[in-house]
């Protein structure tokens, strides 16, 4: 049994497989040190109002150039146990993970799928992006998740957001179109968001993923209503886990990739492994940590044919 | 259970009825479209709206929310300067000294909203003794902290 696992970790897994793997894809496994960011509620706050308030506690605050509302802080306590934060003022929330939400563009009046909702950071952005008009569906499979979103929703003040705990891969229970869906998949990760993720990942763990994406995604991109736009983003930088994602629902067809328009990130890979892909996966956006200073991750934008 | 916990802090109506939906132990502030959905679907739906408290054994766990519309018309209100507001909200009681103000009359026992400088709501306390006592005043009995030590402390509502 060791030994087989020693087998498979020189094979598939350690800091040196990702490190090739990455160059092999023209990225780099460079350890980078990820800025501290909030995302503003502008339900409940005005930018000039938070950022003097973060600054009378000796906050320094700094807009991130291609995020609507999103800031980097740096100070000398945690932004997650202040009067500001339980009020709802501003959300704890990566840099990348900001994207996906900013790429689906949801607008007043919208009906809006976010299907692997907890812990309730972009259900929360949605709502803020839809003005707090039109709805959110919010589903989470897992119980033990559910006290996590429910508390968010309720510090954020959404007013528009239904929950439903279930499998996305499900949802067709729910027996609702939607104009957009947000899937912002289960995923391996990445090294630059979790220290310990080089000595815990390996290639089937990561096909695993790769798998459950696929049946959550058929399923999902089925609820959009015709023209209607889902935004597919993963925290991973693996391309079973993204741009051969995209390749395969391409290949199912009734979808096409419209570019992402985000200030940041390369193009999404088109070869992949000495494999041509679909040459619109370039409309994707990968953020390699060495070159974002983000964790790694990735989004694309499919729209449902009319 | 809501109702009831509003009546300790005021009699004025804070909220129309007709917009509160009850989800398991939960109340919601909805919209009618919003209530439409949740009746119309056959799944059972976890939450819905703002969360206006949730019943917890025999007590009531109000939201950030609810403690904001009722702090404009609740009886009585005490105000902490900075320390003492930051100290409340790590679950610490309230001692004479970091009360900068004080809303209406309240007797030993009385149920009191919290509030810091800035008029926000956070959190409950109940009158231990006299505000223009020495030492500790206000126990702490509900702060908007709790999830974070992830220890509920929910109002007993007799």
């Amino acid at each position: 049994m060791e030994a087989t696992t020693r087998h498979t970790r020189t094979q598939d897994s350690g800091e040196e497989f990702f490190r090739k793997r990455y160059e092999s894809l023209g990225g780099k496994l460079t350890h980078v040190p990820l800025k501290n960011a909030i995302r503003m509620n502008p339900l409940q706050t005005q930018e000039y109002i938070l950022k003097q308030r973060l600054e009378s506690l000796g906050v320094i605050v700094e807009k991130i150039p291609y995020c609507r509302n999103g800031f980097w802080t740096t100070g000398k306590f945690s932004l997650g146990s202040i009067a500001e934060h339980f009020l709802g003022y501003y959300y704890v929330q990566e840099t990348a993970s900001q994207l996906p939400v900013q790429v689906l563009n949801p607008e007043p009046g919208d009906l809006v799928l976010d299907a692997c909702a907890s812990p309730g950071g972009k259900t929360t952005q949605l709502q803020e992006w839809m003005g707090g008009k039109g709805c959110v569906v919010a589903i989470e499979r897992k119980p033990h998740r559910m006290p996590q979103l429910l508390h968010n929703l309720e510090r954020m003040r959404t007013p528009g957001v239904i929950v439903f705990q279930m499998d996305a891969a499900n949802a067709a229970r729910l027996n609702m179109h939607f104009d957009k869906i947000l899937l912002d998949a289960p995923c391996s990760g990445n090294y630059a968001a979790d220290k310990e993720w080089l000595l815990k990942r390996d290639i089937t763990g990561i096909r695993t993923s790769a798998a459950i994406q696929r049946r959550i995604l058929g399923e999902t991109i089925k609820l959009l209503k015709p023209n209607g736009v889902l935004v597919y983003s993963t925290c991973s930088l693996e391309p079973e886990e993204n741009e051969l994602n995209m390749q395969w629902i391409l290949e199912r067809g009734g979808v096409v990739l419209e570019p992402t328009r985000l200030g940041i990130g390369d193009a999404g890979l088109t070869t992949v492994f000495g494999r041509k892909l679909h040459p619109t996966i370039k409309n994707c956006t990968r953020c390699w940590p060495h070159k974002t200073g983000t964790q790694g991750f990735f989004v694309a934008r499919l729209r449902k044919a009319p | 259970m809501l109702w009831k916990f509003i009546r300790i802090f005021t009699q004025a109506p804070i909220i129309d009825e007709h917009t509160v939906l009850k989800l398991g132990s939960g109340y919601y502030l909805v919209d009618e479209k919003l209530r439409r959905m949740v009746v119309g679907t056959n799944m059972t739906c976890a939450a819905a709206g703002i969360l206006l408290g949730r019943e917890f054994g025999t007590g009531f766990l109000p939201s950030t929310y609810l403690l904001t519309l009722l702090c404009n018309k609740a009886e009585f209100k005490v105000t902490l300067n900075e320390k003492g507001a930051w100290l409340f909200i790590c679950a610490r009681d309230i001692f004479s000294e970091s009360i900068i103000e004080v809303t209406g009359k309240p007797s030993v026992r009385d149920l009191v909203l919290v509030m810091n400088a800035k008029q926000e709501c956070l959190g409950i306390g109940s009158v231990e003794q006299k505000l223009q006592a020495r030492g500790l005043v206000i126990k702490n009995v509900y702060d908007i902290g709790w999830f974070v030590r992830k220890k509920a402390k929910p109002i007993r509502i007799d």
